[in-house]
């Protein structure tokens, strides 16, 4: 009588134990889900980003056409920009993009009328805007990465993913290693 | 000493089954009314009766919310952050629209942050909230006239608004249920399944772990607990309308200004 009884906890348990598994299965599959959402937003933001590009060159270019080092350097920062296809190399073009808008908003402070153009502070406003919203989806992009890197790498759930081939999310932001080491060519 | 294994296992399954991540910034809560979050005082008994009742006309008949809040201190965050925080908490505009709006003024920082919700945001592009800021509030900041500021750039925003809704606003009977706090569409599948099933498991194996070792003495206890106190629920009392957010979600669109 005894003996059957605990017998009955245990088979409970197992199924307790299985059906959490399944369950964890089901979680880390929902995260990954979140953490592609997350990264086409932070895509959509920089893409939107780009597209207001074009135009804001060609409003500069109304009242500064001979600042053409400022000018070049976005246009290559947004050809790299285009080539991106990792979150870090994103992360890196986008970096690379900000330096030449922040050297171009220097320049235009020696041109008071450019300033004063209406088209022209629209733009700073969507571009200010939408230098706010990529840091936003970048913010929720890295916590869900972070969520979810924690996640597969936490016992039990890193047993289920190694089972299932999750693997860790990369951040988005700029590796440090591409960025020190040098490229040396034999 | 099996017992005590066992034991030992159940609570590692519950354990493992409930870690939670730690808590955010300070945010505050939303105040009574929801739409006027006051804190630096800046709006008088009656300008805080206008947004709130144009507010609640306004949700019922579009799920939009336009909410003004003020903070005596940003504690040195950004305060384009802190919008966003305040926007995911309360969770302005309706669900499915995310159509909601939060002006943030940080007066003693001299700074304003006008966060748009995703469904706003066509309504309301970034460069038109930079002008209606520069319009038709800053001067009056400037003066110190935040009253005044904050009403006149709040019916510029109603105003486009109501342009935006104009043409669906006439079809008269917009089902309010779409707006109402509902509960979250979530998927029931297998995984609703599996919780059912975890917790019926875990009531089992409570009550078999109980009556073994304490003679059912936490069961009986929760059961008269259940009694002494169920069926006393606090009849809400008549008259109050309390406003609550409908989940509306932003991400980050906008624009802001200093004084």
């Amino acid at each position: 009588m005894k003996g059957t009884r605990w017998l009955i906890v245990l088979i409970v348990i197992v199924i307790a134990i299985g059906a959490l598994f399944v369950g964890k299965y089901n979680t880390l599959v929902e995260m990954e889900e979140k953490v592609n959402s997350s990264w086409a937003q932070v895509e959509n933001q920089l893409k939107r980003r780009a597209d207001l590009i074009p135009n804001l060159v060609e409003t500069v270019k109304g009242y500064a056409s001979h600042e053409e080092e400022v000018l070049t350097q976005i246009a290559e920062a947004r050809s790299s920009f285009n080539k991106a296809n990792t979150p870090n190399e994103y992360a890196e073009a986008n970096a690379e993009l900000e330096r030449a808008l922040t050297n171009l908003y220097a320049v235009v402070e020696n041109y008071p009328e450019l300033k004063a153009n209406q088209n022209f502070s629209d733009l700073q406003y969507e571009l200010a805007g939408t230098e706010n919203r990529i840091a936003t989806e970048r913010m929720r992009y890295n916590e869900s990465v972070e969520e979810f890197n924690k996640t597969i790498r936490r016992f039990p759930t890193n047993i289920i993913a190694g089972m299932f081939g999750f693997e860790s999310k990369q951040y988005f932001e700029i590796d440090e290693q591409d960025m020190e080491v040098p490229e040396v060519n034999f | 000493m099996k017992r005590k294994y066992i034991l030992l296992l159940f609570l590692a399954v519950i354990f493992f089954n409930t870690i939670s991540y730690a808590a955010d910034i300070n945010i505050p809560e939303p105040s009574f009314y929801f739409y006027v979050y006051d804190e630096a005082n800046l709006l008088n008994d009656e300008a805080e009766e206008y947004i709130i009742k144009t507010n609640e006309e306004l949700y019922k008949k579009t799920g939009a919310q336009i909410v003004i809040a003020s903070l005596n201190s940003l504690e040195g965050e950004d305060i384009r952050l802190v919008a966003l925080k305040i926007f995911e908490k309360w969770g302005i505009g309706s669900r499915e629209y995310d159509n909601g709006l939060l002006m943030l003024i940080a007066p003693n920082e001299g700074e304003i942050w006008v966060e748009v919700g995703y469904g706003l945001e066509g309504t309301l592009p970034d460069s038109k909230v930079g002008r209606i800021i520069e319009d038709s509030i800053i001067p009056y900041f400037k003066e110190d006239n935040y009253q005044e500021g904050i009403i006149s750039g709040f019916n510029e925003i109603i105003q486009e608004v109501e342009e935006e809704y104009g043409i669906q606003l006439k079809r008269e009977n917009i089902n309010e249920d779409l707006y109402n706090i509902g509960e979250y569409d979530e998927s029931i599948g297998l995984f609703q399944g599996i919780r059912v099933i975890l917790i019926v498991i875990g009531i089992i194996v409570f009550l078999i772990i109980d009556f073994k070792f304490f003679n059912g003495f936490l069961t009986y206890s929760i059961f008269l607990r259940g009694n002494r106190y169920g069926g006393s629920y606090r009849s809400s009392s008549s008259g109050s309308r309390r406003n609550k957010g409908g989940g509306g979600r932003s991400g980050g669109g906008g624009a802001g200004g200093k004084w």
